[in-house]
C-alpha cells in the first residue's frame, strides 16, 4: 500500500514550489510544436525531406539528453542497483524546446506508413514526445491522374508523404486534435498541388539535391543540408513558416504554393488568456452565450484587421469590421449592416473564434468594471511595457489600481464628462485597452427572489426546515394564509374552492355574467374593502378591468410557490397594481441567471425604471454581483 | 480498461507476430501488419514506451531485445501491448507496460519463460490474469516461481504538488478520525493535532515544533490524499467576492442543508438559508468581513458564525478572497518606514505574503501603503 511510504517521504526536505505565474506561461509554450516533419517513402527507400527547427546537436556518444524527467512523488531509493546495473536512466526527446537525439534516418523510418495506415490520422506517442501527422499516399492520385506515362515514372519516385508535427506528450487531446487537422490540411494540400502541378517532386528533388551533396562531403553536418533546403525549397519555406507562426501567434493563414488555402487557429493559444484556460468542447457551449445585447471588441486594429482577411473573404465580415465599436451592440450592429441576427451571431462567433474579437457589454456611463482576479499586477510584466508603448505618460499600475474597487468608467478618474473631452477620450482609450487584455471584468448584478421565510414563520422554528426540504408541500398553514389573504382581496364567492389552473376564458366568462347581473356601485364597495383601494382608487381603471387583472395577475404569481407568492403580495408596493403587473412579468428573470442588462434589454425598460422597482420589492429580492460567463471567458 | 494484452516477437524466420494475445482475435493479422513496425522496432526506439493510435484503438508497448547467443538471431526481440479504445486514456497504464517489459525481461533471462515453446499454456495464463486482475481491481501481484512476484498497479495520474505558502491556512475535510485511522508517521502525526481550520503554517509549524519546510512537505503529501485544502488566512480585514458558483447554493439543496449545519453558531438555532444566501451576497469588492459583522443584518442575529461560513464559501468556491498587492511605483522613492519591504512591493506579493515574510500585521502595513503616496494598492 503507498501509505508504507510515508516515512520517506517526510524526510524528503527539498519543496517544489511553483509560481502560478510561471505554471501559466509554462504551460503555454507547452501547446508549441517542437518540430514540423516532412518525409516521403519512394522507390529509393523513406527519406526525411525537412524538418524544422534544426539545430546543430552536440556530438557525444549519448543519443538523448541525459535530462531525468523527475517524478516528485518517487520514492526516493538510496541505493538502486537496478539502474546503475542496466546504465540505462530515463531520457528525454525534448530539450529546450526542441525535438533531439533522434537521427534523421531513424524519423524517416518510424514516420512513414504503411499504405494501410494513409489516408487516417497518425498518431504516436514515443515516451515524452508525440508525433501527429497524415500519412497520404500519393500512389492512388497517380492512377486517377490522365498524365503522360513520362510523367508518370516521375511521379514513381514519392509513394506516399506524411506531415507530422512533433508534440510534447503531455498535452491535452484536443490541443494534439488540433495539430493532426493542420497536418491534414498541409498534407492533402501537398497531394492535391502535386497532382496539378508535380509540385512535391519538384521540391522534393530541390531537397534530396542538398541532402545527397551534403552526405558526399561526408560531413556529419547535419544543419548545412536544411540551410540550403529553405533557401532553395518553397514548400520548406511554407513549412517553416508554419511553425514560426504557430509558435508566434498560433494561428495558421497561407497559400500553399500560392493555390491552396491552409486555415488553422490554435484555439488554445489564442484564448489562453482567458482565466482558467479553455477547452475546445466548453468553448463551443460559450459560443452559444452570444446576446443581441452583447458586442464586440476587435483585439487588433482595423486596418489590420481587414488586411489580414483573404482577399475573397466573405464581404458581410469587412462590413462588420468596419461598423463595429465598442458602444453598438449585435442588434444595432445587425441593422446597420443589413444582415440578420443569426449571420451576426455567426461573423462574431467567426471573429472570437479567431481571436480577432471578444465579447463584451457594450460600453456605457453605467457599466461597473473591477481588476479581473488573472490580471498581472507586477510592476515590471511584459504587458506593462506594452501598455507604455500605447500611454507613454500613464503607468498600468496606476491604472489598474482606480479599478481596484468596482467602479463606474470615469468616476475612478475624477474626470466631469463635460469639462474635459480629450481626458474622456484618453480614459476611453484605456479602458478599452484594459478590456481588450482582459485586465478588466465587467461587475453584473444578478436577482434572486428570495423572500426570507423567517419573517413568516418565526413563532414556528420547525417551519424554517419544512421549506428548505419541500417546496410544494409546504405545510397547509401557508395554503391558508394564502387563500384567505386571497378571499378577503377577491372578496368572490368563487375563491373559496379557487381553481388554480382557470383558464383565461373562464376567468372572462364569471366576469362578465358578474358585469351583467350587479351594478357598478356595488363593485366599489367590495373594491373598498380590498387592500388594494388605495393604488385603485385614483385609477382611471374599470372596476370589472382591474379584478380581471388582478386575477390573471394572481395567475402568473400563481407559478411562483405559496409561500413566495405569500411574501411578494406582502411588500407595500404589491398594492400598486402596476408595479405588481410589472414585477409578475420579470419574475421569470429572478433567478440569479440574468443581469439587469439583459431584462432592460429583453422588457424594453430603463435603468431607472427597473432599479426603482428592484427598490420597491427589496424585501423579497437578494442582489448578487460578479461577473457574466460570456463576457469573461470569451 | 484494458480491452486486450498483446504479445508479439520477432519469429526468426516469420519476422513479427502476434505470440499471444487475451482475448483471442481481438487484433486482426491484417491489422498487426499494418502497425508491426511500430511494435518490433528498430533498435534506436528500444526500450521506449510507445503509443501507438490507430483503426480506432491505443496500442501501448514497450519493445525489449535481449541479446544472447543462445537465440536463433543473437537476440530475442518482444514487445507486451496493451490495447484500449480510442478514447480512453492510456497514460495511468504507461509505467505498468514498462514494469511489465521488465518483468518478462528478467523470467524470460531466468526461465526462458517467453522463448521456450513449452511455456505457452502458462503465458496465456499470466496474461489473462493480468488482463483480469487489472481491469477489476486496478493492481495484481502473480507469484512467477521462487524469485520473481509480478507486482504492478495501475498508477493514478497526477499533477505537480501544490504548493503551501506560509500563510496558508490547511483544513480537513475528512473528518478527524477518519484521517487519523491511517499509519502516518510520527511527524504527520504531530501536525495532524495543530491543523484546526484557523492556524497558519507558520503557526502550525511554530506550535508542532516542527522545521517549516517539513511541515510544507507533510501538508503536500496530505493535499495529496485529499484529506486537506488550503485556504486563506481568516481576518477580520479580508475582504471577499462572491464568485458566479453562488448560483448553485440556490440549486443543491443539498448544499444547503451541509452549509446549514456547518455554518451555524449553535446546534439547537440553525439559521435559515435564505439569510446565509444573502450574507455571502453581501461579500463584494471592498467591503471587508468586519463590514459585515457591523451591519444591522449581521451574522451574530442570523445564527451564523461568520469565521465557518467564509470557510464554507471559500472551499465550495462560493466567495473567493480579494488580494492585495501594494506596489512600490519607484522603489527609491518609498518612504524611509516602508524601504526595508520596498523589494516585497514589485506587484508579485500580496498582503498575506508580506505579512508573512516580514512579521508585520495587516493593520500596519496598511496604515504604512496608506501613508505612503508613491504606493498603489491593487485588489484583484
Amino acid at each position: 500500500m503507498s501509505f508504507n511510504s510515508k516515512t520517506i517521504r517526510t524526510h524528503q526536505t527539498r519543496i517544489i514550489h511553483f509560481c502560478p505565474s510561471d505554471m501559466v506561461t509554462a504551460m503555454l509554450s507547452d501547446l508549441d510544436p517542437v518540430a514540423v516533419i516532412l518525409v516521403s517513402s519512394g522507390t529509393k527507400g523513406n527519406r526525411l525531406l525537412f524538418r524544422y527547427p534544426y539545430f546543430q546537436e552536440p556530438h557525444s556518444n549519448h543519443k538523448s539528453s541525459k535530462v531525468a524527467i523527475k517524478n516528485p512523488y518517487a520514492i526516493k531509493i538510496a541505493e538502486n542497483f537496478q539502474d546503475l546495473k542496466k546504465g540505462k536512466s530515463i531520457t528525454t526527446f525534448i530539450k529546450d524546446g526542441s525535438l533531439t537525439g533522434f537521427a534523421d534516418k531513424t524519423l524517416a523510418n518510424f514516420l512513414v506508413a504503411k499504405s494501410e495506415l494513409c489516408g487516417k490520422k497518425f498518431s504516436v506517442k514515443i515516451d515524452d514526445v508525440r508525433f501527429v501527422g497524415f500519412p497520404m499516399s500519393l500512389t492512388q492520385l497517380s492512377k486517377e491522374t490522365n498524365l503522360q506515362n513520362s510523367l508518370n515514372s516521375r511521379l514513381q519516385n514519392i509513394l506516399a508523404i506524411n506531415v507530422v508535427f512533433a508534440l510534447r506528450a503531455n498535452i491535452a487531446e484536443s490541443v494534439t486534435n488540433c495539430y493532426q487537422e493542420l497536418a491534414q490540411q498541409i498534407a492533402v494540400a501537398i497531394a492535391h498541388e502535386e497532382k496539378r502541378c508535380l509540385y512535391l517532386s519538384k521540391e522534393a528533388k530541390i531537397m534530396m539535391a542538398a541532402f545527397e551533396e551534403a552526405s558526399v562531403t561526408g560531413d556529419e553536418d547535419t544543419v548545412s543540408p536544411l540551410k540550403q533546403i529553405i533557401h532553395n525549397s518553397n514548400l520548406a519555406k511554407e513549412l517553416m513558416s508554419v511553425f514560426d507562426n504557430l509558435v508566434k501567434s498560433g494561428q495558421v493563414l497561407f497559400f500553399l504554393n500560392q493555390w491552396v488555402e491552409i486555415n488553422f487557429c490554435l484555439l488554445h493559444k489564442i484564448h489562453a488568456n482567458v482565466p482558467g484556460g479553455v477547452l475546445l468542447e466548453t468553448f463551443y457551449r460559450f459560443l452559444t452565450y452570444v446576446r443581441p445585447y452583447h458586442a464586440i471588441l476587435l483585439t487588433k486594429p482595423e486596418q489590420e484587421l481587414l488586411s489580414s482577411l483573404p482577399l475573397d473573404g466573405c464581404p458581410s465580415l469587412s462590413r462588420l469590421i468596419k461598423l463595429t465599436t465598442p458602444v453598438k451592440n449585435l442588434k444595432i450592429l445587425a441593422l446597420e449592416t443589413d444582415l440578420s441576427i443569426t449571420q451576426i451571431y455567426q461573423l462574431v462567433c467567426h471573429l472570437v473564434y479567431w481571436g480577432f474579437a471578444i465579447l463584451i457589454y457594450p460600453m456605457c456611463q453605467a457599466n461597473q468594471y473591477v481588476l479581473s482576479p488573472s490580471a498581472d499586477t507586477a510592476v515590471d510584466s511584459k504587458l506593462s511595457q506594452e501598455f507604455h508603448t500605447s500611454f507613454p505618460e500613464l503607468h498600468l499600475v496606476v491604472e489598474m489600481s482606480r479599478f481596484s474597487y468596482p467602479s463606474r468608467m470615469h468616476e475612478c478618474f475624477d474626470v466631469e464628462p463635460i469639462a474635459n473631452t480629450a481626458l474622456m477620450d484618453k480614459v476611453n482609450q484605456v479602458v478599452v485597452w484594459m478590456l481588450r487584455h482582459r485586465i478588466l471584468n465587467q461587475l453584473h448584478t444578478y436577482v434572486n427572489l428570495l423572500p426570507s421565510s423567517k419573517k413568516e414563520f418565526s413563532t414556528n422554528p420547525n417551519m424554517c426546515h419544512s421549506t428548505i426540504s419541500s417546496t410544494h408541500s409546504s405545510s397547509s398553514s401557508v395554503q391558508v394564509v394564502e387563500e384567505s389573504y386571497l378571499s378577503i382581496l377577491m372578496e368572490d364567492p368563487t375563491t373559496s374552492n379557487l381553481d388554480r389552473a382557470t383558464s383565461m376564458s373562464d376567468v372572462a366568462s364569471v366576469n362578465s355574467e358578474e358585469s351583467g347581473g350587479q351594478s357598478t356601485t356595488q363593485y366599489t364597495s367590495q373594491l373598498s374593502k380590498s387592500p388594494s383601494h388605495e393604488a385603485n382608487s385614483d385609477c382611471s381603471m374599470l372596476p370589472e378591468d382591474s379584478k380581471l387583472q388582478w386575477r390573471m395577475q394572481d395567475n402568473l404569481l400563481n407559478e411562483l410557490k405559496p409561500g413566495v407568492k405569500a411574501a411578494i403580495l406582502r411588500c407595500p408596493a404589491a398594492k400598486n397594481f402596476e408595479d405588481l403587473s410589472l414585477f409578475a412579468k420579470l419574475v421569470p428573470y429572478f433567478n440569479g441567471k440574468h443581469h439587469l442588462e439583459e431584462i432592460m434589454f429583453y422588457e424594453n425598460l430603463t435603468r431607472s425604471q427597473l432599479v426603482t422597482l428592484l427598490e420597491k420589492f427589496k424585501d423579497v429580492l437578494i442582489l448578487s454581483s460578479h461577473e457574466a460567463l460570456a463576457t469573461t471567458l470569451i | 480498461m484494458i480491452k486486450c494484452i498483446l504479445l508479439s516477437e520477432f519469429h526468426h524466420t516469420q519476422g513479427p507476430k502476434i505470440s499471444h494475445q487475451v482475448p483471442q482475435e481481438h487484433v486482426s493479422k491484417e491489422m498487426f501488419d499494418a502497425i508491426q513496425q511500430y511494435i518490433i522496432t528498430k533498435p534506436e526506439l528500444q526500450n521506449r514506451i510507445i503509443t501507438l493510435t490507430s483503426f480506432g484503438c491505443k496500442f501501448v508497448g514497450c519493445p525489449v531485445c535481449i541479446d544472447n547467443s543462445k537465440y536463433q538471431r543473437n537476440a530475442f526481440i518482444f514487445n507486451i501491448c496493451f490495447v484500449f479504445n480510442e478514447g480512453s486514456s492510456s497514460t495511468p497504464y504507461c509505467s505498468v507496460v514498462k514494469k511489465l517489459a521488465s518483468y518478462l525481461t528478467q523470467l524470460e533471462d531466468e526461465h526462458a519463460f517467453l522463448s521456450n515453446p513449452e511455456n505457452t499454456e502458462k503465458v496465456s495464463q499470466f496474461l489473462k490474469q493480468v488482463h483480469t486482475d487489472l481491469n477489476t481491481e486496478g493492481y495484481c501481484s502473480i507469484n512467477m516461481g521462487t524469485s520473481c512476484i509480478v507486482h504492478l498497479k495501475r498508477a493514478a495520474v497526477t499533477r505537480g504538488p501544490i504548493t503551501v505558502q506560509d500563510h496558508d491556512v490547511p483544513v480537513l475535510i475528512k473528518p478527524r478520525d477518519v484521517v487519523m485511522k491511517h499509519q502516518w508517521d510520527l511527524t504527520t502525526q504531530q501536525i495532524l493535532h495543530y491543523v484546526d481550520g484557523v492556524s497558519h503554517v507558520l503557526k502550525i509549524a511554530a506550535e508542532a515544533d516542527v522545521e517549516l519546510n517539513l511541515v510544507k512537505a507533510d501538508l503536500q503529501n496530505l493535499l495529496y490524499y485529499k484529506l486537506l485544502a488550503l485556504v486563506p488566512i481568516f481576518q477580520y480585514s479580508n475582504v471577499y467576492t462572491v464568485t458566479r458558483d453562488i448560483n448553485t447554493f440556490m440549486e443543491d439543496e443539498r448544499l444547503q442543508l451541509e452549509c446549514i449545519d456547518f455554518v451555524a453558531k449553535s446546534e439547537r438555532a440553525l439559521p435559515d438559508y435564505v439569510d446565509i444566501f444573502s450574507l455571502y451576497c453581501s461579500f463584494t469588492h471592498g467591503t471587508t468581513v468586519k463590514d459585515i459583522c457591523t451591519r444591522q443584518m449581521n451574522p451574530h442575529i442570523m445564527k451564523v458564525n461568520e469565521r465557518k461560513l467564509v470557510l464554507f464559501g471559500v472551499m465550495k468556491g462560493l466567495i473567493r478572497r480579494v488580494h492585495k498587492f501594494p506596489i512600490a511605483l519607484k522603489p527609491s522613492a518609498v518612504s524611509s518606514k516602508l524601504q526595508p519591504i520596498v523589494r516585497f512591493l514589485d506587484g508579485k506579493h500580496n498582503f498575506d505574503q508580506i505579512c508573512a515574510l516580514t512579521g508585520l500585521s495587516h493593520h500596519e502595513l496598511d496604515e504604512r501603503c496608506e501613508a505612503d503616496e508613491s504606493i498603489v494598492v491593487c485588489c484583484k
